[in-house]
């Protein structure tokens, strides 16, 4: 299964949006991938549910909506999606992750699990059953272009294979510092799904064309090589 | 034209807003009003400090912080307010309104109070010394373009009054479904800067330039006509 790519959306350009999104487009990726951050789950505050509609309105590309807030139903039906897009909400924030994850297939979305770096995977081991994909923060939530926390990969690993037990193909994100030096070791690890920002999507020397194109080059060799 | 404009940037939408921006500032904008809204004061949630940066990057003209956050002292120093800007909070929002309004100014900005439409003028008595303006909410706090509230403009006078016993000018400012219905209304009232939104700025099917300069032509006349009232 080819490996999924989402350009996280905050390292856009807040000037000039409808232009990055015309790129991406063009450069072809599966995802748009929006964090929703409140200052308080986080210390750092994005956008909210306009930013998500105007992208809703500005591209079909399906959008994965990352929320870092404390009580995080709250928000679900605020962003507007439909059928194709995807949700994820951190365990962490709420008492009730279990009905969360159902709040969200409700309203006809996927379902996910994002995973702070200090929590467990038994933390979660009860939800699997029921999740649409799993997000693993690689960095502590709220802000881009921090450096990769080594144990993150081991839990890809485990996650991976845990899943693979349970007979579940869903997908596993790997959420921060992703970069070309890394990559192939991060979805060796058993990510199948990507989060580009600052590094690999947002890169201020190659631009978005040229460092798209340089992770779909690196992805192609490896299934090359597994071929 | 003494009262200043101040368009709201989150009905600007997002697909161009270095566009809008240049529109503003041609149009003779005054000040951009930056809404913080954290989901939990309010329900929505947007415009966190990267977008602000990029507003500073963009646009020369001074910004105005409404922070509409819980502890927004935690927000503050995210925001990281520069020199020259306004920063504005929900006293009832943090525990030390007094020392915030401090913190914003040892920063060199204009520190300012939101009044929501329920909170009382007397909530600002023993804040009205260290205050350089006020917000009056002239709607429900964080829902853009609901009904207009008349009676929040009672309130301007009397906070106004509190500054004068201590010698301090604050003004006011006018926040929440402004438009050419009651522009001149608000300034009667005392307010020294409108902010404009879907009514007043950003209105579907007119020009930014257009809508602008209906508003500053209605408030000179209202303002001509109260000097020539006075002179009598």
């Amino acid at each position: 299964m080819p490996v999924k790519l989402m350009p996280s959306m905050m390292c856009a350009s807040y000037a000039h949006l409808r232009e990055d999104v015309r790129l991406i487009e063009r450069a072809g990726v599966d995802y748009l991938h929006v964090d929703i951050m409140d200052g308080h789950f986080v210390p750092n505050l994005t956008v909210g549910p306009d930013y998500v509609k105007c992208l809703r309105r500005l591209t079909d590309i399906a959008l994965d909506v990352h929320l870092m807030t404390e009580e995080p139903d709250k928000f679900f039906g605020m962003f507007g999606l439909r059928a194709g897009d995807r949700m994820s909400f951190h365990p962490e924030a709420t008492c009730h992750a279990h009905r969360c994850l159902g709040k969200i297939k409700a309203l006809g979305l996927g379902a996910g699990l994002a995973l702070n770096p200090g929590t467990p995977l038994s933390a979660v081991e009860d939800l699997l059953p029921d999740v649409d994909f799993i997000q693993i923060m690689s960095v502590n939530p709220g802000f881009a272009g921090q450096p990769l926390i080594p144990q993150t990969l081991d839990k890809v690993r485990r996650l991976a294979a845990r899943l693979r037990e349970l007979g579940r193909a869903v997908d596993v994100t790997v959420d921060g510092s992703v970069q070309f030096d890394n990559l192939l070791r991060i979805v060796d690890s058993g990510a199948t799904c990507l989060v580009l920002g600052p590094f690999t999507c947002f890169n201020q020397e190659l631009g978005i064309e040229k460092s798209l194109a340089r992770v779909k080059e690196i992805l192609r060799g490896r299934e090359g090589k597994q071929a | 034209m003494n009262t200043r404009l101040a368009p709201s940037i989150m009905c600007a939408g997002y697909e161009d807003l270095g566009g809008t921006l240049r529109e503003l500032e041609a149009a003779g904008a005054d000040l951009i009003h930056v809404d913080v809204m954290d989901g939990k004061h309010v329900p929505n949630l947007m415009l966190g400090p990267d977008y602000v940066k990029t507003l500073r990057r963009l646009v020369k003209l001074p910004l105005d912080i409404h922070f509409m956050c819980l502890e927004p002292e935690r927000f503050l120093s995210m925001f990281d307010p520069q020199p020259g800007e306004r920063v504005a909070f929900h006293p009832e929002t943090t525990r030390h309104p007094h020392r915030l309004l401090k913190e914003i100014q040892k920063r060199g900005c204009l520190a300012g109070a939101v009044l929501g439409p329920a909170l009382p003028a007397g909530a600002l008595e023993e804040l009205a010394p260290d205050l350089d303006f006020i917000t009056v909410m002239s709607i429900d706090t964080g829902v853009p373009a609901s009904t207009f509230l008349p009676r929040t403009l009672d309130k301007i006078a009397p906070v106004k009054a509190m500054g004068r016993a201590w010698g301090k000018d604050i003004y006011a400012q006018v926040d929440g479904s402004i438009g050419p219905d009651n522009a001149a209304q608000a300034v009667a009232k005392g307010a020294d800067v409108l902010i404009l939104g879907y009514l007043g700025c950003f209105v579907e099917g007119v020009g930014i330039a257009a809508m602008l300069g209906r508003m500053k032509k209605l408030i000179l006349a209202y303002e001509e006509a109260a000097k020539g009232a006075a002179a009598k």
